[in-house]
């Protein structure tokens, strides 16, 4: 086979190919925080456009960078006045661009999708704890200490399908983060959760609650689906696929947590490639790899290992911006910043709740 | 003149104070400063060291109020306390109503927003001035806070608010009065005979308001009132009786 791509002349197709094509010089030569060009979007961020974002909790990280730099961040669902800004996320405001709270799969973003285009009717679960607090099962983390009222439950969530139908049509990007390949599910609904029953809220019944490892296919499916949603609901709209550089914080698989994480990290990176190489509308982002993989030497990780810090948020959000053309740098703070937390926990990740008590 | 009890506040405080002079309560204070001001950081309250006004103006009417009442400090007023701050949520309502909304009307563009919602808004607009109140009580005041009229077009959502902002205050120690039982109409708002319809002010009740919220005080805190019930009943009857206390102050005054 190789004989046969031999070029008549003597020269072969990796004698013109750039630098950055070799691991050698492109990686191996080079310091991390030399390597360049790592990305090549299909189509550079205008200024003017208008980005979604969703996603697991590394999604954050580039809405919080697109509003600093003054790119158009969705905000749908915005806090109601009056809402200081820390109580806020903990209702789950200005953290996405509405408020689904964290979508770690791509079964839960198409389900979500389903429901606010309509195609499928919005879920009758709701979850009740001792106290008589309510809860959504798909957002259970959404309001701190749950809803009075079950009706309070779904005409917030009819609010939240209004706001990402809304925030849909008009964006001109979509950015979706993809987290997890496991994922509990209702066996009898088929409807996903976006944490296991019993975690933030509801019960677990383990007949009922099923633990799903979903596969390339099934990913690739789901979010094959989610994307014609969003186009049906904006044809024009781009996508932007990332994949979350941190590990998932806990495993019902019974693999060991890092041969689990690998599996996981490396089903969605593979899914998010075929589908950015195969449709001119969705782009990829290698988040993932400037942060996991070996030349990164885990230098962007806390001590934990899990969580990302702020040198390596910057350093990944340097990259989406540099080839964006005419992007303005990082606005220079006219007072000193606040402290970076050391574990870049100020971000609502629920998937959090499922630590193990140390 | 020894004064029955302690009034500071906003400019609702100043209806208050009018309708407490006319059923006969002598009180020391008044209005301090506009309610939209208690909403810009134009005060500052820290346990260790008490009220501060950044207005000169609020500094000095407090400074004359406080000795009116014979003391120094706000923590050192030794009459019952009366108030209608904490309830500055006007500016508040307006900007909240633009986009939210408590109905769980699919038909309303508005967002649905939950009570758990509008209490943690509260907590942040609202707790300092409460735990101001909460801090006087706890020292060993007694304090009573009322509410200013209904005028908000979102009916719903003023009286959500001002429910939870009696619920805050009361569990800082502080008794709230609310007009709202007897001074609101169907539509939400403010019975017309309460109304202050002088220079076209929608925000204040008038005098008759005053006086009713504060009778309502006055028997909270077990003060005597000049004022027979009956010319309480009405707005008419209250006028009347309005006009005869001026006439026999006046005459009083002239002899």
């Amino acid at each position: 086979m190789c004989r046969a791509m031999t070029i008549a002349d003597g020269r072969h197709p990796y004698d013109t190919l750039p630098d950055d094509a070799f691991w050698r010089l492109a990686v191996a030569a080079k310091s991390p925080f030399e390597l360049n060009a790592i990305w090549r979007p299909k189509a550079p961020l205008r200024r003017d456009a208008m980005v979604a974002t969703a996603g697991s909790c590394f999604a954050q990280h580039i809405s919080r960078a697109l509003k600093r730099r003054g790119f158009g961040w969705l905000d749908t669902e915005p806090a109601p006045f009056g809402m200081p800004p820390d109580v806020a996320e903990s209702f789950g405001y200005g953290v996405f661009s509405f408020r689904t709270g964290n979508i770690y799969s791509a079964a839960l973003l198409r389900q979500w999708l389903d429901w606010a285009a309509g195609d499928a009717a919005p879920s009758d679960e709701l979850w009740r704890d001792d106290d008589g607090r309510w809860f959504d099962p798909f957002r259970p983390a959404i309001q701190p200490g749950g809803f009075s009222d079950a009706d309070d439950v779904r005409a917030a969530r009819a609010t939240t399908l209004r706001a990402i139908r809304r925030g849909v049509s008009s964006a001109d990007v979509f950015l979706f983060t993809l987290g997890l390949t496991e994922c509990w599910q209702d066996a009898g609904t088929g409807e996903v959760f976006p944490l296991c029953p019993g975690v933030a809220a509801g019960r677990y019944d383990a007949q009922r609650h099923i633990l799903r490892n979903f596969g390339f296919e099934r990913i690739r499916d789901d979010l094959q689906a989610a994307i014609a949603v969003l186009k049906r609901l904006n044809p024009s709209i781009r996508l932007i696929l990332t994949v979350s550089p941190v590990p998932l914080i806990a495993t019902v698989t019974g693999e060991h947590a890092l041969v689990a994480n690998t599996y996981t990290k490396s089903t969605l990176r593979a899914v998010a490639g075929e589908l950015a190489a195969g449709d001119p509308a969705v782009d990829y982002f290698p988040s993932y790899e400037m942060v996991a993989t070996a030349p990164m030497r885990g230098m962007f990780y806390n001590p934990n290992m899990r969580t990302i810090t702020p040198a390596g948020v910057a350093f990944v959000m340097e990259a989406f911006f540099a080839e964006q053309g005419a992007a303005p740098a990082e606005p220079t703070p006219s007072a000193p910043p606040p402290p970076a937390s050391p574990t870049a926990n100020d971000l609502a990740c629920e998937e959090e709740l499922l630590d193990a008590p140390q | 003149m020894t004064a029955d009890l302690f009034l500071f506040g906003c400019s609702h405080a100043g209806r208050l104070q009018k309708g407490a002079e006319v059923i006969g309560l002598r009180v020391a204070g008044g209005a301090l400063m506009r309610g939209r001001l208690w909403d810009e950081d134009a005060f500052a309250f820290d346990p260790s060291r008490g009220l501060n006004f950044a207005d000169p103006m609020a500094r000095a009417r407090l400074n004359a109020a406080l000795a009116a009442a014979g003391a120094s400090r706000l923590e050192d007023v030794r009459l019952p306390i009366v108030t209608t701050l904490g309830f500055q949520l006007d500016l508040v309502q307006d900007e909240i109503s633009r986009r939210h909304t408590l109905a769980r009307d699919p038909d309303d563009a508005r967002d649905f927003i939950t009570i758990e919602a509008l209490g943690a808004i509260v907590a942040a607009r609202r707790g300092p001035l409460l735990d101001l109140l909460g801090w006087l009580a706890a020292g060993g005041a007694t304090v009573v806070l009322v509410a200013p009229p209904a005028r908000h077009p979102d009916a719903p959502l003023a009286a959500a608010l001002e429910a939870i902002v009696g619920r805050e205050a009361a569990r800082r120690g502080v008794r709230v009065v609310s007009p709202r039982p007897w001074s609101t109409g169907p539509d939400g708002r403010l019975r017309p005979e309460f109304e202050a319809r002088k220079d076209g002010d929608t925000v204040h009740g008038n005098a008759y308001f005053g006086a009713r919220a504060m009778a309502e005080v006055a028997e909270a805190l077990g003060l005597p009132v000049t004022i027979p019930a009956e010319s309480l009943a009405s707005a008419d009857a209250f006028d009347a009786f309005a006009q005869r206390s001026r006439r026999l102050a006046a005459r009083a005054f002239s002899g």
